[in-house]
């Protein structure tokens, strides 16, 4: 359409009726544009396969249907509570929603959804945050602390050189005991690593005896 | 295995961090939220439940059939070894949440309590379980239900092939391949009635 309507400067020396016209063609064409985006038919949006290209996409699980424009307010609505919920699950395949091709196809306020949901997806990922180092657990012997929690919470105490059952080590086998009848770590393990100084390792007797009968595993580091 | 999500909408903890790096009033808005948006979670839950064939109901049977659902359908991010889905933490929120209440639905003493004591500790300035009438309150003892439950899913989907890669972390001086460690762990049989062995434990400390 636009390649057949001629430029206001083509007009000049035209009539001042012929300008009038295009004007309002052009208008029209504008308005037709904008009112479409509004009334929920965008030109195209499409749900694409993933691809090395769409780099800036955003892998939501929708699966399944819609890749035409009679499903396109369907989509719209799935891709806005997708981008709410991160993960809409329907049945079929999975695909990909492009940010770039929906912002490129005008999809502002699918856009603004994806946003919102990203950054909800975002907070909801920060607040469960993987292995951590030093934590520290209250049982009713007293604090436990752990040189590293894995995801799976299992605990790990890191002991250097050759190590023997003291107080201690009494007490923390005492708090892994409650820990682990709790549940609140699913697992403890002591990995004992060689002294640089007294170039020995492990446990003493007295203290491998200890773990074993509280079921708490140990190892040494290569 | 496919699940009806029947319009479920994930939890929005509203904060960028996690509480524990958080600003003490703005942890403190976070737990507040959290609270006041626990009937809605709940119903979200339960709707979701519903739409999967789970009656959700403080009865044992129910925390039964909870904890089968669960364990069957819990995914992991095809993307990030080791990770659910986001949407299935937001999962685990609702059911720790859903948790906690029959906690302290069956035991009166038992409160939501937001955790402040020492900044080390893996609760700190998250929401909690507290009020245990056999323990000693100076050692502010708690059960941390929702890094429980989040935790049994991590478990679920490592034993699954679902492994997160650690590597190696320095500890005073000492290598520690947690990779290695966390391995031996899996090879353990998981409980498949950690929801119940859970209430049960609440019980006895409360």
């Amino acid at each position: 359409m636009a390649a057949s309507t001629p430029r206001p400067s083509e007009l000049r020396g035209a009539e001042p009726t012929r300008a009038l016209v295009w004007l309002l063609r052009a208008s029209l064409v504008v308005l037709v544009a904008v009112g479409g985006v509004f009334l929920g038919h965008p030109p195209a949006i499409a749900v694409v396969a993933p691809t090395p290209t769409s780099s800036a996409s955003t892998s939501y699980d929708v699966r399944g249907s819609v890749a035409h424009a009679g499903e396109v307010a369907v989509l719209r609505h799935r891709v806005g509570v997708a981008a709410r919920e991160e993960s809409l699950s329907l049945q079929g395949e999975t695909a990909r929603v492009s940010d770039s091709v929906v912002a490129a196809n005008g999809g502002s306020r699918i856009a603004a959804n994806q946003a919102a949901g990203n950054a909800a997806r975002d907070r909801l990922l920060a607040a469960y945050p993987g292995a951590l180092p030093e934590q520290s657990f209250t049982t009713t012997a007293g604090v436990r602390r752990f040189d590293i929690l894995t995801q799976g919470l299992v605990g790990i105490e890191s002991k250097v050189g050759r190590t023997s059952l003291t107080a201690t080590t009494r007490s923390q086998i005492a708090k892994d005991s409650l820990l682990l009848r709790n549940g609140d770590v699913n697992g403890i393990e002591w990995v004992f690593s060689r002294s640089g100084v007294t170039g020995q390792i492990g446990p003493t007797g007295p203290l491998a005896d200890a773990l074993s009968k509280a079921g708490i595993p140990w190892s040494l580091a290569p | 295995m496919s699940i009806d999500w029947d319009g479920y909408e994930p939890f929005d903890p509203g904060a960028s961090d996690p509480p524990r790096a958080l600003p003490r009033a703005e942890a403190r808005r976070v737990f507040k939220h959290c609270m006041e948006s626990k009937p809605a979670r709940l119903e979200m839950l339960s709707r979701l439940l519903k739409a999967n064939g789970v009656e959700l109901t403080s009865a044992d049977s129910s925390i039964q059939d909870l904890n089968d659902w669960f364990f069957a359908n819990i995914e992991e991010d095809p993307e990030q070894p080791g990770r659910l889905l986001p949407i299935w933490y937001s999962v685990c929120h609702d059911i720790a949440l859903f948790l906690g209440d029959v906690m302290v639905e069956r035991n009166p003493n038992l409160r939501w309590e937001f955790f402040t004591w020492g900044k080390t500790n893996v609760a700190f300035q998250r929401h909690v379980i507290m009020g245990f009438g056999t323990e000693d309150p100076k050692f502010h003892t708690n059960i941390d239900i929702d890094r429980m439950v989040v935790g049994y899913a991590h478990q679920i989907i490592e034993a699954r092939g679902s492994i997160p890669a650690y590597g190696t972390v320095e500890v005073r001086g000492a290598s520690i391949d947690v990779d290695a460690v966390a391995a031996r762990h899996r090879s353990r049989e998981l409980d498949t009635e950690a929801f119940w062995h859970w209430l049960r434990r609440a019980a006895e400390r409360a």
